[in-house]
């Protein structure tokens, strides 16, 4: 008897977990591109008013907001290639673990092509432009999250239920 | 693997990392003692200036006269070629580009063409980069030992206005100036606005400049020498390629204000400065008149002339 109920604790414990953890991994990405749209904010300033290169810019943004080292990796991989393809690279690197989608990764690796090479003006409009997108992004990550996060964790507890009751 | 076995050599190679890897790849072979510039033109070939003359670079970096096997530079060059020379922060060097040159770490000048975009009248930016040149800043220590006693005798500084042609020598003279009359106690300030002189990059000099000089970069000059003038106290201002009217008013508010003057204009000799009127007014302010040439090697001094 002892021994079922140790199993049961243990199936039950895993699915638990498991469904937990889809959840957070969905909470992962809204919160992701959430720092990346208060990075991009600090950016235009950075590049609205300072007027600093891109790899300090991003140097400063890294210290300042968690994005993984997604801005930090580039101003490092910057001293060697230009930052089309140095920001192309961080973005790819990241995509898998910060669960971005497909649409997520174009939006950010589209922000890539007009960084850095046009005048002020025209890099604040990009940013801007890619916040709004990003914007939109976040409130469907975020309504997925509060979609899906109670399903995924009503799942693992009630499948763990279920592989219990098969078994005794 | 090559060697490099003195530090001029190892400031002027500087210059190479900002020259698009398909082209830097050829010229790791090549001396840069007695390279003045180095040309790249979307399209054509890519072209050296020696003293001695423009060569072409081949496939194995061998120097050729004949255009015939010279390495070409493509639209990708001159685009890498950019980024290397921004930093991929082309909104960063907006002010610079404006002028058409960007300077890079080492004091060395890189010269821009291609399409201008007029905004309200003035030139506001450079797009569709054409062509590049890559200046090599070169300094010579003992420049001026010459000339310094012209400029510096009794304790007293003379106004000094150097005149050449480009490329003949000019700022390497004034840097080597403001060395020499700063090792002698002057309060010198120099006043950069191509950062050529000084070569300022994150707030230290790439030259030695003396223990007493101070130095304001890329500032319009007719500002940056009233503003030295308030705020460093200074005793002999530095500054390069004066010429617009704006400049000649400042410098006439700086004469009579007790501070030298030690500056450089573009022109051939003393008659030709003579025959432009914005510039005969200007000559009105010296005392002492350097003229260089390239008669025999960049700084050849043509004339020394001292009003006394």
């Amino acid at each position: 008897m002892i021994a079922k109920m140790m199993g049961g604790i243990c199936i039950l414990s895993a699915t638990t977990y498991l469904g937990f953890e889809r959840a957070h991994l969905l909470y992962k990405r809204v919160k992701y591109i959430m720092n990346i749209k208060t990075s991009l904010t600090m950016l235009e300033s950075e590049i609205g008013f300072c007027a600093n290169r891109l790899d300090s810019a991003f140097m400063t943004i890294s210290k300042l907001s968690d994005t993984q080292g997604l801005f930090s990796q580039t101003a490092k991989k910057l001293q060697s290639v230009g930052i089309k393809e140095a920001w192309e690279m961080s973005v790819r690197a990241h995509r898998e673990k910060m669960r971005l989608t497909g649409e997520d990764t174009e939006i950010l690796l589209s922000f890539g092509a007009e960084l850095g090479m046009t005048d002020r003006e025209n890099q604040i409009k990009n940013i801007r432009y890619i916040t709004s997108l990003l914007e939109k992004q976040y409130k469907e990550a975020k309504e997925e999250y509060e979609r899906m996060a109670r399903t995924y964790r009503s799942i693992g507890i009630l499948s763990g239920l279920f592989l219990i009751v098969l078994l005794i | 693997m090559l060697i490099i076995n003195n530090l001029q050599e190892m400031s002027g190679r500087q210059l190479f990392n900002y020259i698009p890897a398909a082209v830097r790849r050829l010229l790791y072979g090549i001396s840069i003692q007695e390279l003045e510039e180095i040309r790249l033109r979307q399209g054509l070939p890519v072209r050296l200036h020696f003293s001695d003359g423009g060569y072409y670079i081949t496939q194995k970096g061998q120097l050729v006269q004949n255009p015939q096997n010279a390495v070409k530079v493509s639209k990708r060059d001159m685009d890498e070629a950019l980024e290397l020379i921004t930093k991929s922060s082309v909104y960063a060097s907006e002010h610079e580009i404006k002028n058409g040159y960007i300077t890079v770490q080492g004091g060395h000048r890189v010269g821009i063409c291609g399409r201008t975009v007029i905004t309200d009248g003035r030139v506001s930016f450079i797009k569709d980069i054409s062509g590049l040149n890559y200046r090599f800043a070169h300094e010579v220590k003992g420049a001026s030992d010459k000339l310094i006693p012209y400029i510096y005798h009794d304790g007293c500084v003379e106004n000094t206005l150097v005149i050449s042609p480009p490329q003949c020598g000019k700022t390497t003279l004034l840097r080597d100036i403001a060395r020499r009359l700063s090792q002698y106690g002057n309060k010198v300030s120099i006043v950069d606005e191509r950062g050529e002189i000084a070569g300022m990059y994150g707030g230290l000099s790439s030259y030695e400049l003396g223990a007493n000089t101070d130095v304001l970069d890329f500032c319009p000059k007719d500002e940056g020498m009233l503003m030295m003038l308030r705020s460093m106290s200074p005793d002999i201002i530095i500054t390069d390629e004066i010429g617009t009217q704006k400049e000649i008013a400042a410098l006439g508010k700086l004469i009579n204000s007790g501070v030298k003057i030690i500056t450089s204009v573009h022109a051939e000799n003393r008659g030709q400065l003579q025959n432009r009127q914005d510039l005969a007014r200007l000559c009105a302010f010296f005392g002492c008149f350097i003229t260089l040439s390239r008669r025999e090697g960049a700084g050849t001094v043509e004339e020394v002339y001292t009003r006394q």
